[in-house]
């Protein structure tokens, strides 16, 4: 039933059963508490004087703003996720290399894709990536002057270096090296994606570790 | 145009015009859904018999963002955030003045967070609350003559009250030549800091070096968390 915005009447105007029926009753029918059916039900509207009923949410679910939402709206938690590594991703020499997140920590909010290693914004919004790296030397030296990096793409493209390392002197005892960094970025599109990439220069293949490595996407 | 509490009417009694008009016409454009103007609206209270619409505004800040009380009502919570990055490199002639780091892009900001001038950058907060400000920086060292071992680069963020009187400094990072040497080696700073700001108060990320050298790219990065 619909609400809608009743006249005014004049002096002496009469009072019908069709102003009745549609300014009256139908107008209850329309709005406040007449669409409510459940206890924790809220009123908002979906479009200038239309009222719908927002079924009340989850245990520790907040009231957000959800421009998805046909009531603008809607009861969630506060998404954020993070994937790691279930085991050690080689990388090669001279290579720009997804890190493929394939474990999944914790994922509120459906971010997390551990089949792609992607975070995925599931509406428009400002997010924070955060992603930590930790290179394993394999049987790598590192000279002086050569450099690795860690670098934020979204949907496939670079977005920016979250690190960038370059070895001062030779080390050749080194066991293992950490980039890590954050960035905060607006997701104009539900389905928005990230992912995190690792470039080095170090003359042979290195391995990203599943210990402490880590990539984590969180509403801001 | 206001609610008002309809009487009680006597058997009998007809419902006349003036009747009609404020206790049906305008006492609904005071209630659901006659409030309503724009998707996300609630109705809350503006006080006893008085309505007040709650909109929710439907765009990229506050997407995402609770209800919470903010000077005595409920609003919708607006994510306070600013990003700056620095696209292009520059060179800085050695110095110990905290030169201010120049960035040359906004990338995202709410509510006109940042200013941005030729030779000066800052973020004005404009809730009072707990922020996390975060840089990254990438440094060409070994600029002109070379790199001596020692060199150093400090890279700080300074908290100026609302009349631009610093009011402390943080040392966020530090890199110090391990070596001398003429190549231009890239070095990436990186750091964090929480404070306590009130709405007024700017920030301003800084830099010491006491060699020249180029800052290729980097961002900047502050946020409210409370």
């Amino acid at each position: 039933m619909a609400y809608t915005r009743p006249p005014y009447k004049t002096f002496r105007q009469e009072l019908n059963a069709d102003d009745w029926n549609t300014y009256v009753r139908d107008n209850f029918e329309a709005g406040a508490p007449a669409i409510f059916t459940t206890k924790g039900d809220i009123a908002v509207a979906s479009d200038i004087e239309t009222a719908i009923r927002l079924p009340i949410g989850n245990d520790n679910y907040y009231l957000r703003v959800n421009t998805a939402e046909t009531a603008g709206v809607g009861w969630s938690s506060f998404e954020k996720a993070k994937m790691t590594r279930a085991s050690n991703q080689s990388i090669a020499n001279a290579t720009t290399t997804t890190i493929l997140w394939n474990s999944e920590t914790f994922d509120n909010g459906g971010l997390a894709n551990p089949a792609n290693g992607r975070m995925t914004a599931p509406s428009p919004g400002i997010f924070e990536l955060r992603s930590k790296l930790v290179i394993l030397r394999g049987a790598q030296t590192l000279a002086a002057g050569e450099q690795m990096w860690l670098t934020l793409y979204k949907n496939g493209g670079a977005l920016i270096h979250l690190d960038w390392y370059t070895a001062e002197v030779t080390r050749d005892s080194w066991l293992y090296m950490t980039l890590e960094g954050q960035f905060i970025d607006r997701a104009l599109n539900a389905g928005d994606y990230y992912t995190v990439t690792l470039t080095h220069y170090i003359g042979g293949a290195v391995d990203v570790a599943h210990t402490s490595s880590f990539f984590e996407m969180e509403r801001v | 145009m206001g609610y008002i509490r309809p009487p009680s009417m006597a058997q009998g009694e007809m419902l006349t015009a003036q009747q009609w008009n404020q206790y049906i016409v305008n006492n609904m454009a005071e209630g659901i859904p006659g409030k309503f103007a724009a998707k996300g609206d609630l109705l809350m209270g503006g006080g006893a018999d008085l309505s007040t619409r709650l909109a929710s505004p439907q765009d990229y800040y506050h997407n995402g963002k609770g209800l919470r009380i903010t000077n005595g009502v409920p609003a919708w919570d607006i994510a306070d955030v600013a990003v700056v990055s620095r696209t292009t490199l520059y060179e800085l002639q050695a110095q110990e003045d905290f030169a201010p780091i120049l960035f040359n892009n906004i990338h995202l900001q709410s509510d006109n967070f940042i200013t941005m001038s030729s030779n000066d950058v800052r973020f004005t907060v404009l809730r009072t609350g707990h922020y996390i400000s975060s840089f990254y920086v990438s440094l060409l060292t070994g600029v002109g003559s070379g790199a001596p071992a020692g060199a150093i680069y400090r890279i700080y963020c300074g908290v100026f009250n609302s009349a631009g009187t610093l009011l402390a400094r943080y040392l966020l990072a530090e890199y110090v030549e391990k070596v001398a040497h003429g190549a231009h080696y890239t070095q990436a700073l990186r750091g964090h800091v929480a404070f306590a700001l009130t709405a007024g108060w700017r920030l301003q990320l800084q830099i010491t070096n006491n060699h020249q050298l180029r800052i290729q790219n980097g961002y900047w990065s502050t946020r409210r968390v409370k």
